[in-house]
This record gives C-alpha cells, structure tokens and sequence, in this order.
C-alpha cells in the first residue's frame, strides 16, 4: 500500500517536473518536446510487456501452469495498451511537428504492424472454443510475435529514413540537459511501477475468474476439474 | 505561453490522479473478492 501511494507522489511530481522544471529541447516547435516523458516511457513498457507476455508463454509451455497462462495474457493486454497510448502521443507530436497526425513514417508503419500481430493474439485467443488447447496456441504465437518486436521497434525505423527524432531525444546522446535526463529516468521509472501495478491487478482477476468458473463448475454436477487446466472456457480464450 | 503550460499540466495531473483513485478502488475490490473466496473455502 505506501508502495502504490509513492508511486502516486512519484508520478505526480514527475508531471509537475515535465512541465516546470525542465527546458523544452532545441530544435523542436514549442513545447512539443516535452512528450519524450510521456512518449519514450510508454513505448518502454509496452516493449517490456510483450518480452514478459513471452517470457511467461515459454513458462507456461514448459510447466502447464495456469498463473503463467495469466501472466501472458495480462502482459500481452497491457502491452497492447500502452503501444496504443505511445502511437497517440506520437500521433499528437507528429500533428504538432509534421503538420500531419499521420504520415505512414517507417516508425508509425512498424507500431501499425506491431498493433495488428498483437490485435490478432487476441482474436487467437478469443476463437478457440478449447480452453487448454487455446492456452498452448497462445502461448506460442506469443513467442513468435515477440520475435517481431526488436525488428518493429528497433531495427526497421532505424534502417530506413523517418522523420522521428532519435539523437535529441536519445538518453545516451551526451548532449542531453541534465535536468531533462532526470526526469526522464524518473519518468521510465514511474511508468514501469505504473506498470507492474496495473500488470498485477490484471492477474488477480484472471485468477478471480478462473477460482469462480471453478466453483461454478462443481455447482452445476460437472465434476471435480482434475487439474487447474481442466477448466471450462466461455468466451475470450479465458476462465469465466 | 507559461498559462499554456500550468493548464496543460494541470490536466495531466487530474487526469493521473483519476487513474489512481481508479486503481485503488480496483484493488480494494480485487482484494476484498480474494478474501470471500478464501473464505467459501
């Protein structure tokens, strides 16, 4: 509990900072350069999230547990979420700085695919009536769509020419104002707390879910389910 | 420009404390679902 209200001050102070404490960067119209605390962070943990979402899917494959299964599924969900949250601030940025909300730049196109390949995740999950062989599906598209991640995120943008700025904004770029390096770390800190917050609450209502399928299951006469993975499946490639 | 700014930020800061409040309401029914059910059984 004092965790999660520090995270509270935390973040509070890091917005307030963001805004008042640092310099807007050079080279870019306004204040528009203030997204990078906003923007890098979320882009951060979504790439974090899909690792997590495949680290447990090899978990899950390996040992056939359930949590795993959970795991990868609620990461998977919040890394989708936050690619959607870092391609609307980019998209506000790219309105502010290229005059377009969208341009089809190498890095808007690649969170495009990486969008639909984790968009498709869910409709795997959500179209296999069997829990269990659901479960193993999922697990490995999974691990295949990591595969896709560094080469999305990290390669294509930066083989090819794109309008997104990278030296200015990079944290490694020696040139970079203290006070906005300080905020920045701060911020990737705040967001990946943020994160883990949000990531375990997701679990805990999965296993809510499963434990009430499980007691509906014995309510209704249909036996004991054997294991943790004999469960019935409604919709949603989930427990219900 | 610096109004422009504090607004901004003002609703950044309304917005994550929305967010927050969300969040522990969330976990207090997380957690007091958790308890019932370890009490059924």
């Amino acid at each position: 509990m004092v965790q999660k209200i520090l995270l509270t001050i935390w973040m509070a102070v890091i917005i307030v900072a963001a805004f008042l404490y640092t310099e807007a960067a050079v080279g870019f119209p306004g204040q528009t350069s203030r997204i990078l605390f906003f923007h890098v962070p979320q882009s951060w943990v979504a790439t974090l999230s899909f690792l997590v979402s495949m680290a447990a899917s090899v978990v899950y494959l390996a040992k056939r547990k359930l949590k795993a299964d959970h795991v990868a599924q609620s990461a998977a969900e919040l890394g989708f979420l936050f690619c959607i949250l870092a391609t609307v601030t980019g998209s506000i940025f790219a309105k502010a700085t290229w005059g377009s909300f969208w341009n089809w730049d190498p890095r808007e196109t690649s969170i495009v695919i990486l969008l639909t390949i984790y968009g498709a995740y869910f409709a795997l999950r959500s179209a296999i009536s069997d829990p269990d062989r659901c479960r193993v599906l999922a697990a490995v598209y999974s691990i295949l769509a990591f595969v896709t991640v560094p080469f999305l995120v990290f390669v294509v943008p930066r083989i090819t020419a794109s309008l997104h700025p990278e030296n200015t904004m990079n944290p490694a770029n020696p040139g970079m104002d203290p006070r906005t390096l300080t905020v920045f770390l701060g911020s990737l800190f705040a967001y990946t707390a943020l994160y883990l917050w949000m990531l375990r609450l997701r679990i805990r209502i999965l296993n809510l879910e499963s434990l009430k399928v499980r007691d509906l299951f014995r309510g209704r006469g249909g036996g004991n389910p054997k294991t943790e993975n004999e469960q019935p499946r409604m919709k949603g490639g989930r427990a219900q | 420009m610096k109004e422009g700014l504090t607004f901004v930020m003002a609703v950044n800061l309304i917005i994550w404390c929305g967010i927050a409040l969300y969040l522990f309401i969330l976990d207090k029914r997380i957690k007091a679902l958790e308890t019932s059910m370890k009490e059924k059984e």
